[in-house]
This record gives structure tokens, C-alpha cells and sequence, in this order.
């Protein structure tokens, strides 16, 4: 009789045993947080919520130079985080074998809050963005199949997709859902001007600060809109064509010439780092930027309507307008060791 | 104890009771490509275009999806029915559609291609990976059928000719509607119903000559050209035992 109890209770103690070994493992949710003030993002995270395990997978690829064709060159080569997730000191960035693009790498941060992704809008979603840099031959120069193949053959990437996706088996949609899962978490969100706006401690305005918030709302706000400090719109602001590269922009995309010359309206927050400035980078500092507003803009048939009121600034009110953008640097993200470089492996 | 036999019957009737009232039964699709009504061979078969072009085809490969069954008492819209036929993989030439409510179906619609929602939902999985060789990164987006090939009329690299047609913008819309007429097919519980169609390559090239229009791989006038030429590709078999 003993016995048998016995056996019942070790009946069911493997059973329990088996449940579980089976059983998902509880994925640590994330909650996105959309600062006080700002509007709701344009990425929906209702299809693939945010978790820890799915960050720090992102997190992994996006510093992994496996995505790249012969292993040397990862996202952060040229998204230095740093400088605002950019590539300081180029204005064109070199893929691998040193080959070179023909526009600026752009910032990256607050990336849920855009609808269209790129200097010229090409890529639609988020989700799928991280297939150009990998298959641009002067990028990564990588096709998506064989960057699949390269992370199966890997023990510790297989553990990590099928902690994230319950599926062992690396697929093109699962390696970019995760990138995804990191770099829409890149949020920049507390800089001087966010405090000063909160009123929080830190957030104090100097004169001069003060004086350059109400310039760049009367002269540069229709574009670089508050609180995200674009519009997500395209705009051709009046930079010469480089006869070099003759980058038409926005109409590569569209084939409406409307659309010519038209790039897209960057952020200005943390662009004290981020030099060189334009989608060519061809301004290397802040006072060449907005000398070229103030007095370098070429007149063509589509300039931005909002660039149709020529501005005009003293040389004291300029100085001022780059002290006020200096307040949008945000140490706290440019800093976040939780966004560098993942030390600890698996 | 007693009790309990009894709702086990009950259960056990209901079960038996909704399976024959919501019958349903499958529906296998047999693909199988061709040019000019001959069995599709790719590499060395030489074939000739209605222009005259002499060519060999190497790669073809096309989405259908949103495929809607219907007869003269309903219609059932399949969802998520997005599939990718290539010509090289048998395994996507019999798709199998599973769970249609039994009774009498003579048209099949469906597109060509894929619809604008699905080219800017991001990353989706199946067949619509974008490790499938059909997807754009340049410039988001599927491309909805690939044809490749060779002839020596094309004064190309290999004598290449290479259509990769897609585009989900105005003015370049390439997804295309198709309505086909089938013998009746009747869906039940009992056995699947089989459908062979037949998907001609010969109409990409209608109207066009190759010498002057060899490479098409970007949302365009000529892509639309082609998504044109190609709408009717599809057709019921008349070789085979439909329906039955």
C-alpha cells in the first residue's frame, strides 16, 4: 500500500516536472514610456510587446558585426552612441572594405515617434529598416538569408530567439523584430530643455538660453517641431545640389518631381554631438547651419514654403539660437550604459 | 457517477451534433506552371514569345493571396491566405486550403501580389519572410511575381532578361485581381477536393519585345505593363479530373 502511494506521489511529481520543463518561459514585460506631454508614438507595440529578453537580443545584433557580409562592420560602426547614435567626424559613412555612402548616417533616437524612415522616406516601418543598411552592397553589403544562416549556426543566438519567440529556428522576421525591440528604445527624453520645460531641477534656462527658445520658435519650430524636433515630414530647405553626387532625395522614392530635393526634417536633439549636419554632412558646425538659413538658401521652384520669409538674425541673436540648441543634449541617454555595448555574454 | 455519464453523453452529442451542421472539408490546390499550355521546364528548354523571342526561363516565382471561394449560396474569404508559388519548389505547388464550410463553389478570386496593408505591415513571417528572395530593402516592399531568364536577343550581361515586378504606391499599384470560373466543386467532410491550375509565363510577354525591355525591377510604367500582361496568367486545367 506504502508503495503505491509512493509511486502515485512520484506520478505526479513528473507530471509536474514535464508541465513545466515544457511550459514558455515568463518573457520580463516593458512598458513604453511616452514622456509627459508628447504625443502617443506612431509604432503600435500592441502586435509584439516589448520585453527585456527581446531588448537585449536587439541589443546584441545591433553590436554584432555578424550582419555584415565579411564580419566587420556592426550597426554601431557608424551609430556611435555617443554622438546621438551617429557616426561623428563623417559626413559619409564606409561600409565594409571601406566603401562610401553618399549621405550622412542619421541620428538615431525617439525612432517609434516616425512614420517613414530614412533621409528619403524609402522604408515604411521600423520593423523591416535594419534590411537596407544590411543589404546596401556600400553598407553591409549582406543578404538576409545568409545573416539567418550565420546566427543557426550560432548556440548562443538559437537559446536567445527561442527564449524571445519560442522558436529555436532563426528567421529573417524574428531577427528583425528583435534589432527592432532595441532601437525603438533609443529615447532621448531628458535634456536641459526637457527639464526646463518639466520645470525640474537642472532645467534653468541662462538669458541667453531663454532669448534662443523664443528665436527657434519664430523661426525654426514649423519644421523642427516640439517636442520631437522634426515635423517627419520632407523638405527641401535650399542647400545648393552637390554636383558630385547629385542626390535627388525624396523623388528616387516617389518619381514625383515635386518631390526633388526634398530630404527629411531631422531631429535637433543631442546635435551638438551629432556632426556633421544635412544629409550630406556638409556642415561641420552649428554656426554653419544656421548661416546657411540665414543667408545661404538657394531659391528654387520646391523650397520649403516655411523657408519663404527669409530669416534674419543679428550675430548675437545666432549665438544665442546655438546656445538654446545646445540644451537639447541629453547626457542621460548619450551616457545609458544600458544602451552600449553589452559586456556580459550568455 | 451517474451524472457524470450522463453530461458525457451530452457533450459527446453536441460535438457530434455541430460537426455535421458546420461540415467542412479542404480544398488542395495543384499549381502547375507553364508557357503556352506546355509543362514549365526551367534552364536549358528553349521557348519562343508570341513576338518571337526565342528565350530560356530561369527562375519564376509569384504571390497570390486574399483567395476568396464562392458559389451561388456563399462565399468564403480565406484568411491570411498569402502564398508563394516558385516554380523550383514543388512544395509550393499544392496549397492546401483547410476548413472551408462544405457545399458548391465556382469562382475562385484572388490577387496577384500582395494588397498595400500587408506591403507596410514591417516584418511578417511564412511566406511572406523577407528571407524569400521577394523583398525590397532599397525601397519597401514585396515584389509580387519574379520571372528571369536568358535570350539572345537581350544585349545584356549573359543575355539576362530579369522582370521583378512590384510597386503598391499610386501611380505604380502592381497587385492584380483575378477571377477564375470552375467547374463546380463540391466541399464536404468526406474527401478533399482537388483544383489544378494552370499558371502561364508565355503572357508576360504579350505585346512586349525583348531586345527593348529586358530589365524591369522597379515600381514603374513597364512594371505595370507586365502586371497587366500577366493578370490572366492563371487558368482551371482542362487536362485534369476538376472538381471531382
Amino acid at each position: 500500500m506504502r508503495n503505491r502511494r509512493l509511486l502515485f506521489v512520484a506520478f505526479i511529481l513528473s507530471c509536474l516536472i514535464t508541465l513545466f520543463s515544457f511550459a514558455p518561459i515568463e518573457l520580463k514585460k516593458i512598458n513604453f514610456i511616452v514622456p509627459k506631454g508628447w504625443p502617443q508614438p506612431a509604432y503600435s507595440f500592441t502586435k509584439y510587446p516589448l520585453t527585456e529578453e527581446g531588448f537585449q537580443l536587439g541589443r546584441k545584433l545591433f553590436y554584432d558585426p555578424v550582419l555584415s557580409r565579411d564580419g566587420s562592420v556592426s550597426c554601431a560602426s557608424c551609430h556611435n552612441q555617443s554622438t546621438g547614435f551617429t557616426h561623428v567626424d563623417h559626413a559619409h559613412s564606409h561600409g565594409i572594405e571601406g566603401r562610401t555612402g553618399t549621405r550622412n548616417t542619421p541620428a538615431l533616437m525617439n525612432l517609434a515617434w516616425n512614420k517613414l524612415y530614412m533621409w528619403d522616406g524609402a522604408v515604411n516601418n521600423i520593423e523591416v529598416q535594419a534590411l537596407a543598411p544590411i543589404t546596401n552592397p556600400i553598407e553591409m553589403d549582406e543578404t538576409l538569408e545568409h545573416v539567418v544562416k550565420k546566427l543557426n549556426s550560432s548556440r548562443i543566438y538559437r537559446h536567445m530567439f527561442d527564449d524571445v519567440f519560442g522558436d529555436s529556428v532563426v528567421t529573417g522576421q524574428h531577427l528583425l523584430l528583435a534589432i527592432t525591440q532595441f532601437v525603438v528604445q533609443l529615447n532621448s527624453y531628458n535634456s536641459k530643455y526637457d527639464k526646463h520645460i518639466r520645470k525640474e531641477a537642472g532645467g534653468k534656462f541662462t538669458n541667453e538660453e531663454e532669448h534662443g527658445l523664443q528665436l527657434f520658435r519664430q523661426h525654426c519650430t514649423s519644421c523642427h517641431t516640439e517636442p520631437l524636433f522634426t515635423n517627419n515630414q520632407f523638405e527641401n530647405n535650399g542647400l545648393p545640389i552637390d554636383n558630385t553626387i547629385h542626390d535627388i532625395g525624396r523623388m528616387k522614392v516617389t518619381q514625383n518631381p515635386a518631390d526633388s530635393l526634398k530630404f527629411k526634417v531631422p531631429t535637433l536633439r543631442n546635435i551638438q554631438y551629432s556632426a556633421p549636419y544635412m544629409h550630406d554632412g556638409r556642415f561641420t558646425r552649428l554656426a554653419q547651419v544656421v548661416n546657411h538659413y540665414t543667408g545661404g538658401i538657394v531659391r528654387s521652384g520646391n523650397l520649403s514654403e516655411k523657408l519663404a520669409k527669409p530669416v534674419v538674425l543679428t550675430e548675437d541673436e545666432k549665438k544665442d539660437l546655438i546656445a538654446f540648441l545646445m540644451t537639447l543634449t541629453d547626457r542621460e541617454f548619450l551616457l545609458n550604459l544600458r544602451y552600449s555595448f553589452p559586456k556580459e555574454t550568455k | 457517477m451517474k451524472r457524470i455519464y450522463s453530461s458525457f453523453l451530452l457533450c459527446l452529442f453536441f460535438a457530434l451534433f455541430s460537426a455535421t451542421v458546420h461540415a467542412k472539408g479542404v480544398l488542395v490546390i495543384k499549381i502547375q506552371p507553364v508557357f503556352r499550355g506546355k509543362t514549365l521546364i526551367l534552364g536549358d528548354k528553349t521557348y519562343v514569345s508570341e513576338k518571337g523571342d526565342p528565350m530560356t526561363i530561369e527562375e519564376f516565382k509569384c504571390y497570390i493571396s486574399a483567395l476568396n471561394l464562392t458559389g451561388p449560396k456563399s462565399s468564403y474569404p480565406i484568411k491570411n491566405s498569402a502564398h508563394l508559388i516558385n516554380a523550383e519548389d514543388s512544395a509550393t505547388l499544392t496549397y492546401k486550403i483547410d476548413n472551408i464550410p462544405s457545399g458548391v463553389y465556382n469562382t475562385l478570386k484572388f490577387n496577384i501580389g500582395l494588397d498595400s496593408l500587408t506591403n507596410v505591415s514591417g516584418a511578417l513571417g511564412g511566406d511572406l519572410d523577407p528571407t524569400l528572395g521577394m523583398y525590397w530593402a532599397w525601397n519597401t516592399g514585396y515584389i509580387n511575381a519574379k520571372l528571369t531568364g536568358h535570350s539572345n536577343v537581350c544585349q545584356t550581361l549573359h543575355n539576362k532578361f530579369e522582370f521583378h515586378i512590384g510597386g503598391y504606391m499610386g501611380p505604380y499599384v502592381t497587385v492584380r485581381k483575378a477571377s477564375i470560373q470552375l467547374p463546380d466543386i463540391e466541399i464536404s467532410d468526406k474527401t478533399p477536393a482537388t483544383l489544378t491550375l494552370q499558371v502561364d509565363v508565355a503572357t508576360w510577354f504579350n505585346d512586349i519585345h525583348l531586345v527593348s525591355m529586358n530589365n524591369v525591377v522597379t515600381p514603374s510604367k513597364e512594371a505595370l505593363r507586365i502586371a497587366d500582361n500577366y493578370m490572366n496568367m492563371f487558368q482551371v486545367s482542362q487536362s485534369d479530373e476538376n472538381g471531382k
